[in-house]
């Protein structure tokens, strides 16, 4: 029972389309679980299921046992959410913004604090005082990642974490995200990434057309093995 | 290739539910404008009319009297309303429509509407042109704002002109296309309205009213390019919607709200209106003390006095042929007169040059510019006013010189008894009063003529240049 | 809650120091409100100055009669050319809403001849500026405050959504609700703050008593800020595009302060109509011209009725004596009395009927209360045409025991005529009924809002 992150026949409906058909899922603290598939295969929204972003059509989404649905402000301080695109408060600087956002969650960080969680998702000590509207998107993305870091949060809800970021960036992002693995935090995350998925999770997804299509742990397969799967399903 | 673009545009926007819902709301208050005020122009009229006959009659029906007392009975002239003012209340609301008229004496005219209703009225009327200089602007800004900027969000000007277009061809069938959506929205709801005009106007039309009513509705498709070349160029110009938008609804509410007050106010702070007390006192003043100060009426008057003696050779005024108490009271008001004249035209200039600085100001704003050219054809503006007040007073000076001559030719010197017959009243021509031409109300308001045309002109000459000059993608 | 809201708070606080578009809308309310504030007081300091200036021309009148009858005077002659004004004096708030006092003459010259075609003469005013209007505080407030409102509100929610900044503020643990009350709070503070500022400079700079009405001109606009609020809170919770937000509501803006009054005005125009001014005009020439052919028995007859202190006096003989003639002028004016009250209750209930319907409209019900805070509205020149007209007796009261005791009118005789000012003054009635409207309208929108709220989808996507 110490699942973090769990979907019970969760499924959403738009109109006459499942973008989500029932889905049964957990996650246990530490474990990092990539959700593979094309383009509107339905991974987005899973997410904003469990962020409460939308509402289910059936089943029910849980973050630290509590439903979703049903808490939509109280499941927020138990999981943190880095968008695939980090839209910051661009008249606003990088320290502000992280300050605005972790306060919002209720932390009180001092300055050193919250300076050294800039750091530490790897923002450039001289871009911590500047207007995000000057940043790159790689910078953006590590704003965000300094405000989960700051939350210290038990779930990480990644959308499309590493796409258009250039490859160091991407494997710094990487190693960050096992750390924190290794502090205890659950990760969910949509990606087309399959490399990277396949280096950093425990656990992996392939979704299509709303449905979860196949599950398997990270080691039972090697990267040109997953892809050569992972093709397959799309193919039919 | 513009043609087949501009039908693009035409059928997108006819299929625009916000075209079509804004269209439908405009289209509807613009008919509730034009048959309110067909009612109220009814009303107003027919108002007046009587009042006019019932004045009229009451002069004519008038038994036998000493002339004098005629003079002071005095006479009444209704402002009549204008064919074309349901179009445009104009200054209407705000300028008196009785004038009392008698010897001697120049009084205000009076019962204005604005002195008769609460606060509320100075919010604005619901007229044609109120929905006309208003609302399809806004009905323009709301359906183009985006029409450049969006193509540019969703990349389908791209695609455009990788076609082989050129971004002054695509604006060219845009002003096209949404000239052509616009167009069938307001000419039919000008046409039904035009049809009220004239039914109104029990189907009797003279040749300058027609000319005033084509001008009236040229005018306003000017108006409407001015808005739509400059919406579409704000599009063009623009890189988001949201900042097209923002900044068109910014100008509107510039030009159609502040500016006018603006300068209205500015006007009036500059120039100083004299009361109505000071004016009859300065008026007062000249007459009995000469115009040049140094002319005291006494003096005057026994001048002229003299003058008559030496004329029919006799040495007391009873020999005199003539009555000279009607000849001194002639004198007099011919003398007042002139002096109201000139302390009337400088009042007059004092509202000229008052609202010379909103005129000026449609160099700037044709908003402006729309408004003076409508109310001047509408015969609602305040030349049109001072022209019936002018008339009014031309009327009251020949009734009461009139008069004069009777009492002059068929009375005796220092007679306060005898009565004139009734005949002499009856028989006396009423007041009525002709709009000035068409050509004369343009020509009051030449800058705003030539500010609407120059921005329609410059619009319509530069359109593509400017797209071609400041275009990015 | 408390704590993310003041997160929230200083946050739009360090937005507003840095956006400039929000800068430059406040900086074009305040400086529009320090422009109407300027011209409206330019405006009243004319009046009182012309109000002044008419004791010159009172002075140079009672100069003239003194020069032209330079021993005694028969009171009749004084009567009929000397001039007195009955003035209608601003109250120190006018400036800030110039209201109807500028299309309505505030003063009146009277002489003692029959009052009624005097008390309708008008002031030299232009009818562009009156068609215009005044650009006085209360325009600010009524028509542009709204805009103010609108233009920092309109996309208070979607501007995030479409940037892209809601989702990350979301993943936190507040609710949607808190983020935008926040926001709204903000807001509402800048522009109570705004408001206030601009009131405090009005009063200061025009003079104004700082008495009851400062919390009435607060608290009303706080209202009606309220009220605009309300009408941005039901858009922005139909999470609608930026677009859409600032087309509709920039549509109400149009239907309330635009529209709906002048649809008010023609409905109360067209069911209301006044005639009876023209018609009691025209009545009132032939009454007093009759006199002239009436026997002078039958006009002192009737007279005397109103007058019996004057029967015993001595009789008229000759063709023509003043008091005669001053006598059947006031018959004249007796003989439309009825039909004048019916002029002034038609007048009333157009005002009545007109002011019962603005309350659709929140600026209409706003500017009524702000003019009747100042005293500048229809009620308070009608107030001013009754007293003109007392005075008017009080004139007749001065000069009858002149004219009927055959007394002299001597140059010593001019102090002691009777003078006039009336101070226009608030109405509190007037307020107390707006102020009703205004609340009531306020919560109206917030039901509504709420009610759209209830209806509309929770979801963000």
């Amino acid at each position: 029972m110490a699942f973090v992150l769990e979907a019970k026949n969760l499924s959403k409906n738009y109109q006459d389309k499942q973008a989500l058909k029932p889905l049964n899922l957990q996650l246990q603290p530490g474990e990092i679980y990539s959700l593979l598939g094309p383009n509107g295969a339905g991974k987005s929204t899973t997410i904003n299921l469990f962020l409460g972003f939308i509402a289910p059509t059936g089943g029910m989404a849980l973050i630290n046992n509590l439903e979703v649905a049903q808490h939509p402000v109280e499941i927020k301080r138990y999981l943190a959410y880095i968008p695939e695109q980090v839209v910051l408060y661009p008249n606003l600087s990088g320290f502000e913004n992280l300050s605005l956002l972790s306060s919002l969650a209720g932390f009180n960080y001092d300055a050193d604090l919250l300076n050294g969680f800039l750091l530490r998702s790897g923002l450039p000590a001289e871009a911590i005082n500047m207007r995000t509207g000057a940043y790159s998107k790689g910078m953006r993305q590590k704003v965000g990642i300094a405000a989960a870091l700051a939350k210290r949060a038990k779930v990480l809800l990644l959308d499309e974490p590493t796409s258009g970021l250039d490859p160091k960036a991407s494997n710094e992002f990487s190693e960050l995200l096992l750390q924190l693995s290794a502090e205890g935090t659950a990760v969910f995350m949509a990606t087309h990434d399959i490399f990277r998925a396949r280096e950093v999770s425990s656990r992996i997804g392939i979704m299509k057309a709303g449905q979860l299509v196949h599950q398997l742990s990270s080691n039972e397969l090697d990267a040109h093995q997953l892809e050569k799967l992972y093709l397959n399903y799309m193919h039919d | 290739m513009i043609k087949t673009l501009a039908q693009k545009e035409l059928v997108s926007a006819r299929r625009d539910k916000r075209f079509v819902l804004l269209g439908a709301i405009i289209v509807l208050l613009l008919m509730v404008a034009a048959v309110s005020g067909v009612v109220s122009y009814n009303q107003l009229s027919a108002e007046r009319t009587m009042a006019q006959h019932a004045a009229d009659h009451d002069f004519k029906s008038q038994p036998a009297r000493h002339p004098h007392r005629m003079a002071h009975y005095g006479s009444y002239a209704f402002r009549p309303k204008s064919s074309l003012s349901f179009f445009d209340f104009g200054l209407d609301t705000y300028t008196g429509t009785m004038v009392f008229m008698e010897a001697h004496q120049q009084n205000s005219a009076n019962f204005s509407a604005v002195q008769q209703s609460g606060g509320l009225l100075r919010f604005g009327e619901m007229t044609v042109a109120f929905v006309l200089q208003w609302l399809i602007p806004l009905l323009i800004i709301f359906l183009t704002f985006n029409t450049f900027t969006q193509e540019k969000e969703q990349e389908t000007l791209k695609v455009l002109l990788s076609q082989g277009l050129t971004v002054a061809q695509i604006a060219k069938a845009k002003l096209q296309g949404y000239a052509q959506a616009l167009a069938l929205i307001i000419v039919p709801a000008l046409l039904v309205a035009s049809l009220l005009l004239l039914l109104a106007n029990g189907l009797s039309a003279d040749a300058d009213f027609l000319l005033r009513l084509l001008i009236f509705l040229t005018a306003y498709l000017v108006y409407f390019f001015i808005f739509l070349a400059g919406s579409i160029l704000i599009s063009a110009l623009n890189q988001h919607s949201r900042s097209a938008l923002l900044l068109l609804l910014g100008i509107w509410i510039m030009a159609c709200v502040i500016m006018p007050k603006v300068t209205a106010n500015w006007g009036s702070l500059l120039y100083q209106t004299p009361t109505k007390a000071e004016m009859d006192a300065t008026v007062h003043h000249a007459a009995s003390h000469g115009m040049n100060g140094h002319d005291p009426q006494d003096k005057r008057t026994a001048e002229f006095t003299k003058g008559l003696l030496a004329k029919y050779h006799v040495d007391s005024v009873s020999q005199l042929p003539v009555n000279i108490d009607g000849l001194v009271m002639a004198e007099g008001e011919a003398y007042s007169s002139k002096v109201y004249a000139q302390e009337f035209d400088k009042l007059a200039d004092t509202y000229h040059r008052q609202s010379s600085v909103s005129e000026w100001a449609g160099l700037l704003n044709p908003y402006l510019a729309i408004r003076y050219v409508s109310m001047a054809l509408a015969g609602t503006d305040a030349a049109h006013y001072v022209h019936f007040l002018k008339a009014a007073e031309d009327y009251r000076y020949r009734l009461a010189q009139h008069l004069n001559h009777l009492h002059a030719t068929q009375l005796h010197y220092h007679d306060k008894e005898t009565r004139l017959d009734a005949s002499n009243w009856k028989n006396y021509p009423a007041f009525t009063y002709h709009e000035p031409s068409v050509a004369w109300a343009l020509g009051r308001h030449l800058v705003s003529v030539v500010a609407l045309l120059l921005w329609g002109g410059l619009l319509y000459f530069f359109f593509t240049r400017l797209i071609t000059q400041y275009f990015t993608l | 809650m408390k704590k993310a809201l003041k997160t929230l708070l200083y946050t739009e606080w360090l937005n507003f120091k840095t956006e400039k578009s929000l800068l430059l809308f406040a900086l074009l309310i305040l400086l529009a409100g320090g422009y109407g504030i300027y011209s409206g007081r330019a405006e009243i300091q004319r009046q009182r100055a012309n109000i002044s200036h008419l004791d010159t021309l009172y002075q140079d009148n009672i100069a003239e009669l003194k020069a032209k009858y330079p021993d005694t005077a028969d009171a009749g002659d004084i009567g009929y050319y000397h001039a007195v004004f009955a003035t209608h004096m601003p109250d120190s708030w006018a400036a800030l809403s110039v209201g109807q006092r500028d299309a309505n003459p505030y003063y009146l010259k009277l002489r003692l001849v029959a009052v009624h075609n005097q008390l309708y003469s008008s002031e030299n005013t232009n009818p562009d500026k009156l068609a215009t209007g005044s650009f006085d505080l209360a325009f600010v407030l009524v028509f542009l405050l709204p805009l103010f409102i609108i233009a920092i509100c309109f996309n208070l929610f979607s501007a995030e959504k479409e940037r892209g900044t809601l989702a990350l503020v979301l993943s936190q643990p507040i609710s949607l609700s808190t983020f935008l009350l926040g926001k709204l709070l903000f807001r509402f503070g800048l522009v109570v703050l705004l408001v206030a500022l601009l009131i405090a400079a009005g009063v200061l700079f025009t003079g104004a008593q700082a008495d009851g009405r400062v919390l009435i001109w607060l608290s009303a606009t706080t209202l009606y800020s309220m009220f605009w609020f309300g009408v941005c809170y039901a858009f922005i919770v139909l999470k609608k595009s930026s677009a859409f937000n600032a087309i509709c509501l920039l549509g109400v803006w149009l239907l309330l302060t635009i529209i709906a009054p002048a649809v008010i005005n023609v409905v109360s125009q067209i069911s209301q109509p006044v005639t009876e001014g023209m018609a009691l005009t025209l009545k009132q020439r032939e009454e007093v011209h009759a006199g002239w052919d009436k026997p002078k028995d039958e006009t002192f007859k009737r007279f005397f009725a109103h007058y019996p202190q004057y029967r015993n006096t001595s009789p008229v003989t000759g063709r023509f004596a003043w008091k005669w003639y001053f006598a059947f002028q006031e018959l004249g004016d007796r003989s439309v009395e009825s039909l004048y009250q019916t002029y002034l209750s038609k007048l009333q209930s157009r005002a009545e009927l007109a002011n019962r319907l603005c309350m659709v409209s929140a600026p209409a019900t706003l500017q009524v209360l702000l003019n009747a805070a100042g005293g500048t509205d229809l009620q308070s020149h009608l107030g001013f045409v009754q007293s003109a007209r007392q005075f008017h007796h009080r004139l007749k009261a001065y000069y009858y025991p002149f004219l009927f005791t055959d007394k002299p009118f001597l140059h010593a005789d001019y102090d002691g005529e009777p003078r006039h000012i009336y101070q226009a003054r608030s109405d509190a009635a007037a307020i107390n009924m707006a102020m009703l409207t205004l609340l009531a309208i306020t919560i109206i929108v917030f039901v509504i809002a709420t009610i759209i709220q209830c209806f509309t989808t929770s979801e963000l996507k």
